[in-house]
């Protein structure tokens, strides 16, 4: 945990750099910048929107902004670019929200179907059939406080009144399954 | 915002449930952008909670408190268990009432009806037989499972011995030793790997005539088969695509100072000239079929550019440009066993300027044809040349590689069989 805060400080000083040299016009610290921020920003946009097709290009959108705003000195602490990418990821897609709730429906036919890499669609098809295959050796009532906490939203209080546990039962449960996956799969993550 | 904080507070699912409130909200997604272990931790919960909602419905039928289909599925089971059991009772009975023999009949005598097989229910026959040394007391059928084990058979295994006729109703009967730590959903799951359909497996197992028939039963096999053999369907076309991804070709450029992109980018009608030797071996006539064959090619007419090139190697047999781009053409043209043979006769020529290209591309021409060993060891070899294609060749090998871990554990989890659900 220790050398964590210790690589997030260092990432801070980079980041102070990073927005120091794109103002400079330095682009390779432009595609630094992208790199560094593109999968944090893809996961903001995924979680927000629940929609990774719509998060993929919020993503490229994102990044494009930030690194206008950088080219042109907009960032007066630089210390804080995280914060800024995270403020303007928020905005956007908020905006982006706001706009697909306006949006008309349209018939599926008429929609095309984004070109996904194969292999990434592979690998993505790999991880999810990993993590199936763990989801599947827990029990019945353990997958129950997973669906009940992670997709329907609901509290711990809320899932034990539910599946007639006790709280602290519910809490220990769902964090060891949590941890027991993480740990495993963490490092499948894309590099 | 620190990471013991986040792990305390248990903010990675909090967040990915969306329980958190903005302030809180704002300060994770700012922590994740600079922390890569929290947010490898949301990208993995992200797919947990993609995988739930997709079997949503499977596990909320799990209910706590009894539901009428998962009321139904216990008496099911239990009225299964039961049935289990005083049939392989009345078999132990029989097996005892003549043990003296060597080999035994079956008469379906009990209350419970006759045991038939499915073959039975169709007017077919099959042979039995029951070595007395087969049968002990602890492989008496206790419950559904035992006493499906306790019956199933597969052609693989069973001895079929027509000298052996059937019972008093004429029928006959086959018992089979269950295979010692042997699980049903196992052996079914052999049979759909042998691509048997639902009435095939059904054949291979002898049944009670009320299970044969039981729409439960009968689901529960269907949904046993049905969720693997799509799942398999559909990571094989993943696995596809994605070859075919692999071994997809884009025509190389062709510069005409010969070795491409290294001297003049820009075609000229008058610089043609031909590979590393700038052309001076070709015979005149070989070397103007050659320039038209490359104005061609610059206009994607690959057909026209193969035909051309098919004339000028009759000049030159030999000619390093005109093969290469000959086997470039018949690739475009999905014709990987035919681009090989000009594509390594590129390769014999010592200092070829396409010794790069030529590795590489055939490496995409075995791909075509899923010669993978061969694919690999040329793209190796075009990866460890330093030059244009480099990077390109070493990201086509990494990406098959994982194609091939994929597939060879698809291939050992279907060998293992399905993961049990608890």
């Amino acid at each position: 945990m220790e050398s964590q805060s210790g690589a997030a400080a260092a990432r801070t000083d980079s980041g102070l750099d990073l927005a120091t040299r794109i103002h400079a016009g330095d682009r390779t610290a432009e595609e630094e910048f992208a790199n560094t921020y593109r999968r944090g920003v893809m996961v903001i946009a995924t979680v927000r929107t629940r929609d990774r097709e719509a998060a993929r290009d919020l993503t490229q959108e994102i990044l494009i902004a930030v690194l206008k705003a950088l080219r042109e000195g907009q960032l007066r602490e630089s210390a804080k670019l995280a914060a800024f990418v995270q403020g303007t990821a928020r905005n956007l897609i908020n905006n982006y929200i706001r706009s697909r709730s306006r949006r008309p429906e349209c018939d599926l036919d008429s929609v095309v179907e984004p070109t996904a890499d194969p292999v990434e669609k592979l690998e993505s098809a790999d991880r999810h059939r990993l993590v199936r295959r763990e989801l599947e050796s827990f029990g019945p009532t353990d997958q129950q406080i997973l669906l009940l906490s992670l997709v329907d939203g609901h509290s711990l209080v809320e899932v034990a009144q539910r599946l007639e546990l006790s709280h602290d039962a519910v809490r220990a449960r769902r964090s060891r399954m949590i941890r027991k996956i993480t740990k495993k799969f963490a490092s499948m993550s894309h590099k | 915002m620190v990471c013991r904080e986040v792990e305390k507070n248990d903010l990675v699912a909090k967040y990915v449930s969306g329980q958190l409130d903005p302030a809180a909200q704002d300060d994770f997604e700012i922590h994740i952008l600079d922390c890569e272990s929290c947010r490898a931790s949301v990208e993995i919960l992200q797919v947990v909670r993609e995988d739930l909602i997709a079997r949503a419905h499977e596990i909320r039928a799990y209910s706590p408190k009894p539901r009428g289909g998962l009321r139904w599925r216990w008496v099911t089971v239990s009225a299964l268990c039961v049935l289990a059991l005083a049939v392989g009772l009345r078999q132990l009975g029989n097996f005892r009432s003549h043990s003296k023999a060597a080999q035994v009949q079956l008469p379906p005598t009990s209350k419970q009806g006759p045991v038939v097989t499915v073959e039975e229910t169709n007017n077919a026959t099959a042979s039995s037989r029951v070595s007395p040394s087969d049968h002990q007391v602890d492989n008496v059928p206790v419950n559904r499972r035992d006493y499906l084990n306790f019956n199933l058979r597969t052609d693989s295994h069973v001895p079929r011995d027509k000298g052996h006729t059937g019972a008093s109703d004429g029928n006959k009967h086959q018992v089979e030793k269950p295979a010692p730590n042997n699980d049903f959903a196992e052996q079914v799951v052999e049979l759909t790997n042998q691509q048997e359909d639902i009435p095939a497996i059904l054949d291979k197992l002898t049944l009670p005539r009320s299970l044969a028939q039981d729409k439960n039963f009968l689901a529960e096999l269907a949904s046993l088969k049905a969720p693997r053999l799509s799942t398999n369907d559909e990571q094989q076309r993943i696995a596809d695509e994605a070859l075919d991804h692999l071994a997809s070709v884009q025509a190389p450029p062709y510069a005409f100072s010969g070795v491409a992109g290294t001297k003049h980018s820009s075609a000229t009608a008058n610089s043609v000239v031909t590979g590393g030797n700038t052309g001076a071996d070709l015979p005149a006539m070989a070397q103007t079929i050659f320039h038209e064959a490359m104005l061609a090619y610059a206009e994607k007419r690959y057909g026209d550019t193969e035909t051309l090139l098919q004339s000028a190697i009759q000049s030159a047999p030999g000619s390093i440009d005109i093969n290469y781009y000959l086997g470039i053409c018949r690739l475009l043209g999905d014709r990987a066993n035919e681009a090989i043979e000009p594509l390594q006769l590129v390769l014999t020529k010592e200092k070829s300027p396409y010794s790069q290209s030529a590795h590489f591309y055939l490496g995409k021409a075995y791909l075509q044809m899923r010669d993978i060993t061969h694919a690999q060891s040329e793209l190796e070899l075009a990866a460890a040349v330093p030059g244009r294609l480099t990077a390109e060749a070493t990201s086509t090998l990494a990406r098959l590689r994982a194609v091939l871990v994929f597939e060879s554990e698809k291939k050992e989890e279907t060998i293992q069989g399905p993961h049990k659900k608890n």
